[in-house]
């Protein structure tokens, strides 16, 4: 007699599977809710919260100044670009126009953030498809970005390195011939973890075809960045709605073909050595002057509401920022992040893939949960 | 299937290339610093621990409002000379929930005295506790006394002769002249 109790072999349940939040693969607290046909995905919810700080409340009860650094907090592997975004949103407000020697500084603090930020996308995404290899070279090549970053303003992470109307400092005795020499060597790092990757036929079998995103849903989910470049779509901030002076710097927007993985990978390599040509335009031109406007002390806002964004590491980050008249602080603040606005379509890119294909969703992504949650 | 399709799928290329890259590396210098060992010196600029100049400081608590988190706490009183019969401010306490600091340097920035009489610039990044709300909350005895604090670069501690009535912190112009003679009586 056969026991009832078991299922037979072609009759298998769906099984519930909580990924996360404590999954290494998550990069941070993300859970991801998944219903699993064998190994197969048949759908996946991404729960978020975990990390909520409350961030726009607390701009809402603070002078503008002194939310800069609370917005270091959000997307914490760049935080050189979330001040700008706070900076830029809150100077087309208030009508300041900032010096060229600001505006190229503040530019090549972004674009060494964007190298240090995608560095870490690329340690991380490779570690999570199995190759630890590039995990050490890319942190070397981080380490020194982070010390030209100390160099500059005294922080390694949590930079708090701008200030409305300008950089807080001026750059230091040597620093432009050490970010010289680090950008000239950066070409030579870069073919490094190519040579590791592009062509290794693992991780083409791991990237190939997985998490697919066709343009026009790109464009319907409202997809920026690297996520939307894949699936080649040419839209990026500084081209398009140039902000400081990237409309005097020459530099392409690479895009890919097929919108899967391996291209987003793709483009994110391109995008880094587009990063260090516009770090090299920046160190030549550099010009003289002040690095901060004729700003008063107590920053008093009009009534008003102004949207400023950026293109940051991960895509477009915004500040919407409404004032009431003669306050020092924002009556309400709201950011709109790009890693929470490209996490939306991860239901539609592992639906039918297999669960490690979900931690390559994921990595392609590069996702922060800071600034998901905020 | 052409040959060299199939020796390349056969002998695996791309991986050895790979490998070159790691190999290259085999011998060469090692980029870590073993830590306890050697320690790396930060930058100038470098924000690391707490220091502060009572004798500079004005209490005008600007380095308090400027705070985002508020963790800056001042209190003073009026004192009157009883020579003089002058009111003078005297600070009373003078703390920092180091604990809560992120180290953003908006007090330093918002110090109006020169050099700061506050300022985050000690060249320490030890600040590891036992105790956190005995560690890291520093009054204003501990902030002077604490062994990682150090003078703002450039400027004298009093320790080593600055005039507490020169806000520049600079060596008593007396008190110069009189070390260089070192004991030997003025002509």
């Amino acid at each position: 007699m056969t026991d009832q109790r078991l299922p037979s072999l072609f009759d298998v349940e769906e099984m519930e599977l909580s990924f996360g939040p404590q999954h290494p693969a998550t990069h941070g607290v993300l859970r991801v809710q998944l219903r699993l046909d064998g190994e197969k995905i048949v759908d996946a919810k991404p729960i978020i919260g975990y990390l909520h700080r409350g961030t726009e409340k607390l701009f809402e009860t603070m002078p503008f100044p002194q939310c800069i650094p609370h917005t270091d907090r959000m997307d914490y592997v760049a935080a050189a670009t979330n001040n700008q975004g706070f900076c830029v949103a809150m100077e087309k407000l208030l009508g300041i126009t900032i010096p060229p020697r600001a505006a190229y500084i503040r530019m090549m603090l972004a674009e060494l953030q964007r190298l240090a930020s995608h560095l870490v996308w690329l340690a991380t995404h490779a570690i999570d498809i199995g190759a630890i290899t590039p995990f050490f070279y890319t942190f070397r090549e981080r380490d020194a970005i982070l010390d030209l970053f100390e160099e500059y303003c005294g922080a390694r992470l949590t930079l708090n390195t701008m200030k409305i109307g300008g950089v807080p400092f001026d750059l230091p005795a040597g620093w432009v011939e050490r970010c010289s020499a680090l950008v000239d060597a950066f070409p030579a790092h870069i073919d490094e973890y190519e040579e590791l990757l592009t062509n290794n036929r693992i991780w083409k079998k791991r990237t190939i075809g997985i998490g697919v995103v066709a343009p026009e849903d790109a464009i319907d989910w409202g997809l920026t960045g690297p996520p939307l470049r894949g699936s080649g779509v040419r839209w990026d901030i500084r081209k398009v709605f140039p902000y400081d002076r990237y409309d005097e710097i020459d530099f392409e927007i690479p895009i890919g073909v097929n919108g899967d993985t391996y291209d987003r990978y793709l483009v994110r390599m391109v995008e880094m050595r587009q990063s260090v040509r516009i770090l090299r335009q920046c160190l030549d031109r550099l010009p003289a002057g002040p690095v901060i406007a004729k700003i008063p002390k107590v920053l008093r806002a009009r009534d008003g509401m102004v949207y400023g964004s950026v293109e940051a590491p991960k895509g477009e980050l915004g500040y919407f920022i409404v004032t009431t008249d003669k306050a020092t602080e924002p009556y309400r603040c709201r950011v709109r992040p790009p890693s929470f606005v490209n996490l939306q379509l991860l239901p539609d890119m592992v639906r039918g893939h297999l669960v490690a294909d979900l931690v390559a969703v994921i990595g392609t992504l590069d996702i922060v949960l800071g600034e998901i949650d905020r | 299937m052409r040959l060299t399709d199939f020796l390349s799928r056969l002998i695996p290329v791309d991986l050895f290339k790979g490998l070159a890259v790691t190999g290259g590396y085999l011998l060469k210098r090692k980029e870590t610093v073993q830590y306890p060992e050697k320690r790396l010196e930060p930058t100038d600029r470098f924000r690391g621990m707490f220091g502060y100049d009572s004798e500079r400081c004005i209490d005008c608590a600007l380095c308090a409002k400027a705070c985002p988190i508020e963790i800056i706490y001042l209190a003073d009183k009026v004192e009157i000379n009883p020579e003089t019969k002058k009111k003078k401010k005297v600070i009373t306490r003078y703390d920092i929930d180091v604990k809560r600091c992120m180290f953003c340097g908006l007090c330093e920035e918002a110090c109006p005295t020169e050099p700061p009489s506050i300022w985050l610039t000690s060249k320490t990044y030890e600040g590891a506790v036992y105790e956190r709300n005995d560690g890291l909350y520093f009054d204003k005895r501990r902030l002077f006394s604490w062994q990682g604090v150090q003078a703002f670069p450039g400027v004298l501690s009093p320790a080593e002769g600055q005039d507490p009535k020169d806000p520049m912190g600079r060596k008593p112009k007396t008190e110069a002249a009189a070390t260089d003679v070192s004991g030997e009586p003025a002509p």
